[in-house]
Parts: C-alpha cells; sequence; structure tokens
C-alpha cells in the first residue's frame, strides 16, 4: 500500500462528496444540525406542564403559594388532590407530571421562622413527586416549582422581617434573621420512573456521539455505489493496494468527522453551555478514533452488502436503532440483560457516549475510559483489518 | 505475451441453482505485438474471458498466464501492465475529463511535466480536447468510450484490454476508433480487443471467433475466410423467402444466408450456378442479378455457428421426430 495510492483515491473521493450538494451538506453539518435540533426539541418548549397540589396547610400562604405556581408560564396547577393515595393515581394515569405536597404548618412555619424563637429551625418543607419518564420537561418542571416555592417563601420572609424591623427590633437581629433565608426551604423530590434524571447537560454529549454516526452510514456506500455504477470493475483492474482503496476512501470522511466533531463541541458550549472538564487533546484524539471505529463499521457494510441501498438500510439499521437505544442515551445501560450488554460491546456508539460523557462533565481521562479507549481500538483495526480481508480486487 | 490453456469459467445461479458456461476450455496464444480480435455475438462470452485475462475474475478451470503472471496468483502483476477498458463506461460520470484523467494519473504514478504532455498528446490522439471540463456523464456515448480508451493509454501499458470499444459508437467514430487501434498497433503495443462486429474483426491481424463460450476458429482473417469450403455467389431476386427454400434442396449449395435484399449462396463451385439459374428460373423467380463475391468474415461466421448448432441440436430433433 502506497501513500500515492490512498491519496489518489482520496481526492477522488473528496470530489464526489463536493459534487453532490446535499452529501455534502449532510456531512459537513449534518451531525451538527442533528445536535441542535434534537437538543432544542428535547429541550425547549416545556410548558403547561400539569401539576396537582396536595395542599395539607389550607392557609392563606399555600393558597397564594398555589396561584403563584400557576402564574408560571412551565406549569400549569389542573387542581387539588386530598390524599396521597389519590395523587399516585394521578401520577399513575399521567393526569400528573409533578405533584407539590405541602406539608400541614406551611404557614406557621413561615412566621416561625422569621420570629427570633426558632433562629436555628429548619425552613418549611415540600415534597415534589416527579415523573421522570420525560428527563427534560420533568427537570425543567421541578426546577421551575423549585425556583417558584423558594421565591414566595423569601419573598414572604423578607416582607415579615421587614415588617419587624419598622415595629422596631433589634437590626442586628434581623441582619442575622435575612443570612438565615438565603436558602430557608428544605425540598424533599421523589422521582418516579427514572430514578436520577437527566439533564440537557447530560444529553448533549450523548448526542454529539451518536450524531457521528452520520458519516459512518454515509461511507456504507462508497463500495456499493462503484458496484452499482460499474466504475467497480475498471478500478479493481489497477494494481492499487485494496487497503489503499479502503484508507483513501475513508479519509474524506473522517476529515468531515473531526469538523463536525470540532462544530458540536463548540455548539455544546456556547449554545447549551454545556462544561468541559476534560483534556481537549485527549478529547480530540478520542473522538477521532470513535469517528474511525464508526468508519470502520460503515466501510464494512458497504463491502458486505452488494447494493447501495441495502448497503444505507443495513447501515441505518445497524448504526441508529440500537446505536441510539442501546448508547446509554435514554436508559441507562445497566438495565438492559446481560445478553444485550455483550452486544453493546460491538457498538461504537457506547464507548463514544461514554467518552464523551465522561470528558464534558466528569473531566476524566484514560484513568477511567481505558475500556472504551481499547475498545474503540479494537473495533477500528479490527473493522479495517476484516473490510480489508473480505474486499477482494475481482468483480463477482 | 498471452498464454491461454484450458480456461473454463461457470456461473451458478444461487436462486434456480442453474449452471452458466460462459467460457468453455479455451486455448490461445498472443504474440507480443498482435492485434488480435475476440469476435462473437451477445452472450459468447467475450466480457468474461476478458476479464479472467485481466486478473479481475478467477476462472472455475484451466489456466492462463499474462506477461508471464499467472492470472489467479500474479494478478496484481498483471494490472501494473495493464490497461483495460471494460464494457461499460468505466469512468466516473459526477467527474470531468480532466478529473479522471488526473485520477488515473494518480494511481499510475504519471506526474508533473510527463503528465500534461501525456494528457494533451492523447487528447490529441482521440479528439477529446473540447470536452475536457464536462462531466464524464454528459459526454455522448462514442466520447465516454474515447475517455475510456484514453484513460486506458495514459500509463504507457504493455497490453491492451479493450472490451467492445465500438458499440454503441456511430461509424465515422469507429472508423477513428480503428484508426487509433492501427496506430497502436503499429507502435507495438498489444492490443486484444472484443467486438460483435464481424467487419472490424477485418482488421485485426488474428480473429478468435467465439461462439457460446467457446473459441470456434483462431487465425488471420484471411485465413479464417479461406476456411469456407466453396465460392460465395450474390444473388438478387424477386421472391427471397421461395428462392431461399428451394436453393437449400439444389445439390452443391452448402448454405444460404440472406443478407438485405441479397441473398448470399455459398455453392461448392462454379458449376453450380447454372443449375441454381435453371432451377429457379422454372419456379418462375425472375434473377435480378447473379455473381461471384469474396467471402467475407460474416459469411464464414454464420457458416461455423450453424454447422455448430446442426451438430448440437441433432439429438434432441431426433427424439421429438
Ligand atoms: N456475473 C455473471 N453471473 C452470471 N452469469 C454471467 C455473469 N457474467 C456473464 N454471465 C453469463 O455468461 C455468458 C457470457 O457472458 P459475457 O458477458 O462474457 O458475453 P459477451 O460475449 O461479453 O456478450 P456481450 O456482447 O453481450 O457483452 C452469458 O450467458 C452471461 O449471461
Ligand atoms: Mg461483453
Amino acid at each position: 500500500m502506497t501513500w500515492r495510492h490512498v491519496m489518489a483515491i482520496a481526492k477522488k473521493e473528496w470530489l464526489h462528496i463536493i459534487r453532490d450538494p446535499m452529501t455534502i451538506f449532510l456531512l459537513a453539518v449534518g451531525p451538527v444540525l442533528m445536535l441542535i435540533l434534537v437538543s432544542y426539541a428535547m429541550a425547549t418548549d416545556v410548558k403547561d406542564v400539569p401539576v396537582y397540589v396536595l395542599d395539607q396547610d389550607n392557609s392563606q400562604h399555600s393558597q397564594n403559594l398555589i396561584a403563584r405556581l400557576d402564574n408560571d408560564d412551565v406549569l400549569s396547577v389542573k387542581g387539588d388532590v386530598t390524599s396521597r393515595d389519590a395523587s399516585e393515581r394521578k401520577m399513575e394515569r399521567r393526569q400528573a407530571k409533578v405533584i407539590v405536597i405541602i406539608e400541614p404548618g406551611f404557614a406557621d412555619q413561615l412566621s416561625s421562622l422569621a420570629g427570633m424563637q426558632s433562629m436555628y429551625d429548619s425552613g418549611p418543607a415540600f415534597s415534589f413527586i416527579v415523573d421522570g419518564t420525560d428527563p427534560i420537561s420533568a427537570e425543567v418542571a421541578t426546577e421551575a416549582a423549585m425556583n417558584q416555592s423558594e421565591a414566595y417563601v423569601t419573598g414572604e420572609l423578607n416582607t415579615l422581617l421587614e415588617n419587624q424591623l419598622d415595629a422596631g427590633a433589634d437590626p442586628t437581629l434581623i441582619r442575622l434573621l435575612r443570612q438565615q433565608i438565603e436558602s430557608p426551604v428544605v425540598f424533599d423530590i421523589e422521582n418516579r420512573y427514572n430514578a436520577d434524571l437527566k439533564a440537557i447537560w447530560d444529553l448533549v454529549p450523548a448526542l454529539i456521539a451518536v450524531a457521528l454516526v452520520l458519516p459512518g452510514m454515509s461511507i456504507a456506500t462508497v463500495i456499493a455505489r462503484e458496484r452499482d455504477q460499474g466504475t467497480l470493475e475498471a478500478l479493481v483492474a489497477t494494481p492499487i493496494h485494496k487497503q489503499a482503496i479502503l484508507m483513501g476512501k475513508s479519509l474524506p470522511y473522517m476529515f468531515t468527522s473531526l469538523i463536525n466533531v470540532g462544530l458540536m463541541y463548540g455548539v455544546a458550549r456556547v449554545v447549551f453551555g454545556v462544561p468541559f472538564r476534560g483534556n481537549l487533546l485527549l478529547y480530540l484524539a478520542l473522538s477521532g478514533l470513535y469517528a474511525f471505529a464508526t468508519l470502520a463499521i460503515g466501510l464494512l457494510f458497504s463491502i458486505l452488502i452488494r447494493s447501495q441501498e441495502a448497503a444505507m438500510w443495513s447501515a441505518m439499521l445497524f448504526f441508529l436503532f440500537p446505536g441510539i437505544l442501546l448508547s446509554g442515551m435514554f436508559f441507562p445501560i445497566e438495565v438492559f440483560p446481560f445478553m444485550v450488554k455483550i452486544e453493546t460491546l460491538e457498538l461504537p456508539a457506547v464507548s463514544g457516549v461514554l467518552i464523551n460523557r465522561g470528558m464534558f462533565l466528569q473531566g476524566v481521562g484514560p484513568r477511567v475510559l481505558w475500556w472504551n479507549i481499547i475498545l474503540l481500538l479494537f473495533i477500528a483495526v479490527e473493522g479495517f483489518e476484516i473490510a480489508g480481508r473480505i474486499f477482494k480486487k475481482r468483480i463477482a | 505475451m498471452i498464454q491461454v490453456n484450458g480456461l473454463e469459467r461457470t456461473f451458478k445461479s444461487w436462486l434456480s441453482g442453474r449452471v452458466v458456461t460462459a467460457v468453455q476450455n479455451l486455448s490461445l496464444h498472443i504474440q507480443p505485438g498482435e492485434l488480435f480480435g475476440l469476435v462473437g455475438p451477445d452472450g459468447a462470452g467475450k466480457t468474461t474471458t476478458l476479464r479472467m485475462l485481466a486478473g479481475i475474475l478467477k476462472p472455475t478451470a484451466g489456466e492462463a498466464t499474462v506477461n508471464g503472471h499467472d492470472i489467479v496468483k500474479g494478478a496484481e502483476a498483471i494490472k501494473k501492465e495493464l490497461g483495460y477498458m471494460p464494457q461499460q463506461f468505466g469512468l466516473y460520470g459526477d467527474l470531468t475529463v480532466d478529473e479522471n484523467l488526473n485520477f488515473i494519473c494518480d494511481v499510475f504514478g504519471v506526474t508533473g511535466a510527463e503528465r500534461e504532455q501525456r494528457i494533451k498528446e492523447l487528447l490529441d490522439f482521440t479528439n477529446l480536447h473540447e470536452f475536457r471540463k464536462r462531466r464524464g456523464r454528459q459526454l455522448s456515448g462514442g466520447m465516454q468510450k474515447k475517455l475510456g480508451l484514453t484513460a486506458a493509454l495514459v500509463h504507457r501499458p504493455k497490453l491492451l484490454l479493450l472490451d467492445e470499444p465500438t458499440t454503441g459508437v456511430d461509424p465515422v467514430a469507429r472508423r477513428e476508433f480503428w484508426d487509433i487501434l492501427a496506430q497502436l498497433h503499429a507502435q507495438g503495443s498489444t492490443v486484444i480487443v472484443s467486438t460483435p462486429y464481424m467487419d472490424e474483426a477485418e482488421r485485426c491481424n488474428r480473429v478468435g471467433l467465439m461462439y457460446n463460450g467457446k473459441l470456434m476458429i483462431c487465425d488471420t482473417p484471411s485465413a479464417i475466410k479461406r476456411l469456407l469450403p466453396g465460392i460465395v455467389l450474390a444473388l438478387r431476386v424477386d421472391d427471397l423467402n421461395t428462392s431461399e427454400r428451394l436453393l437449400k434442396q439444389i445439390e452443391g449449395v452448402i448454405d444460404v444466408q440472406p443478407y438485405g435484399d441479397v441473398l448470399n449462396v455459398i455453392v461448392q463451385d462454379q458449376s453450380v450456378q447454372p443449375v441454381i439459374e435453371k432451377q429457379l428460373a422454372q419456379a418462375g423467380i425472375q434473377i435480378t442479378s447473379i455473381r461471384p463475391a469474396p467471402p467475407r468474415m460474416e459469411e464464414v461466421f454464420i457458416y461455423f455457428v450453424r454447422r455448430y448448432v446442426e451438430n448440437h441440436t441433432q439429438p434432441e430433433e431426433e427424439v421429438h421426430a
């Protein structure tokens, strides 16, 4: 295999890509568009989430709080429930996404907190029961309910303190009390059906990995296309080494993958404000490795399946469905039965998701990710090796 | 240059399990510098033969060497010195003429000034200069064939394998094409060209006639024409069908081949002519003209194919009878 042959094929393949406006568009910005679209579709437009309130206090304060919750754009208070059992039923029937439980004595706590007698008491407690099946809206709704309750309590406390100050209370004491109301509320949040709520920060890095399967799907047609168009016959009659053909065809796809890694990194940081805590150089290297492994598998499809459409569809079935479902994006991998877990070993997306999440959010490095790095290296090297072995410079 | 011994290729359909023998027991020797024509009708096995010689199709039996390299074990070595032009347009439709040629040059390591020079020379040769910026798929069929030939020539291969380079090309371009091949032949290239057109076979220095996967005859055009056991009479009459039937019953008539409004009658010798004239006159058929004609490849080929078909279908006909 000579470099000259690799470059000859890469150049030609690049021309194919840029000749077709749709292909270049999809390859250059497809993944980043997918990231933006999916993230926005999941993250925004959380509105009028149905809320039921179990008001065990029944005071002026609790009524005010409920009105305040209903006023929030995100929340919509649908009614009261009278018992915990009733609230459970509402949630089971999916009529309620969030149940707000106001404990008895809420109003008393509020006024006592503002008095000096219970300076070190904890503030009023709220319990939320949240339906976590749709993590994004659950997250946003919980956030809104927390903010509103806290704001209400803080606001009320402030008013009470002002009143006491006007009534001639000791200013030093009031200052002390003010400090205490920094976070006066105790929340007890119980997530149903999805114990650890996944936030947008969790979603975006996973999506980056999943979006990078697009070049892998695209490359699945490259050999089949030459076969369909009859150009393979002339190509295999030249002395180009077959590894050079495969490598040359992968390079332009590798290039667009890397461009997309950069773009998606930028979008994640700037548009979604996701923190990045890992080593950036290592991240780029691992993203390249991940893209390479994905391309290796796409190329395998391209060689194994003889028609363009069939190759495209098989790659899609392989990458998109299991790739997304098993990637750990929606369901944690731990919940899969053992066999499925084994199957995820061959899916580069699983490792891609773990690497992206780990490096963005946890800032971990090879010490934690070594297993996935080895797995990706194995897939990339073996994928190309097997592709080279089954690709024959022959027709029929 | 090329040694072929008992080469065979079968295709098995995995759906019906039917086995097609595309090439059967083919033996052939081609010397360096030959312009060899592989002639035969559709499905004769020309493409299959050329593919095996190009090292891109494995034979199912037999063996062959090209430039001393075995077509299976030495396939990659053969490809280094080979210019192969497939029957179908083998270049890229979405790339321009220039881009296609540059790609081939990249592959064969033709670079720099040599590349410029070579491409210019070949485009002069094939008259493609004004189409350099045109995409492959926007070229006419004939221009595509020329581009295919140009691409096969960039690296000055020792051996050229051209699969039906003139099919779908207009008569003028066909003539130009053969002029190019003659020039290459004169320069000493070894060229093997397949064609379904018998008249083109006349321009080769040696011709192999293929039919049904078999090489039926292989010789120089003049020697092949001498194989005809008799002479050809070109006959014009007013009733072609009746005449054909009558003629076949006449003693000394070997074969009757309609060719447009002419009947080419192959007869043992000149003495049969008066018999024909008499018999047709008796049947009331008007003879417009009758005269001896030089035999062409066409007549020889049809004669041999007919004889082959008769020999191979006789047993079956007996069963029916
Ligand atoms: N890949 C294949 N699979 C199955 N059968 C094939 C294959 N290639 C050729 N054949 C069969 O082998 C026979 C010879 O085909 P081939 O293409 O060699 O003929 P040809 O002389 O080139 O004909 P044409 O002038 O139509 O190109 C045909 O019957 C064809 O159907
Ligand atoms: Mg053919």
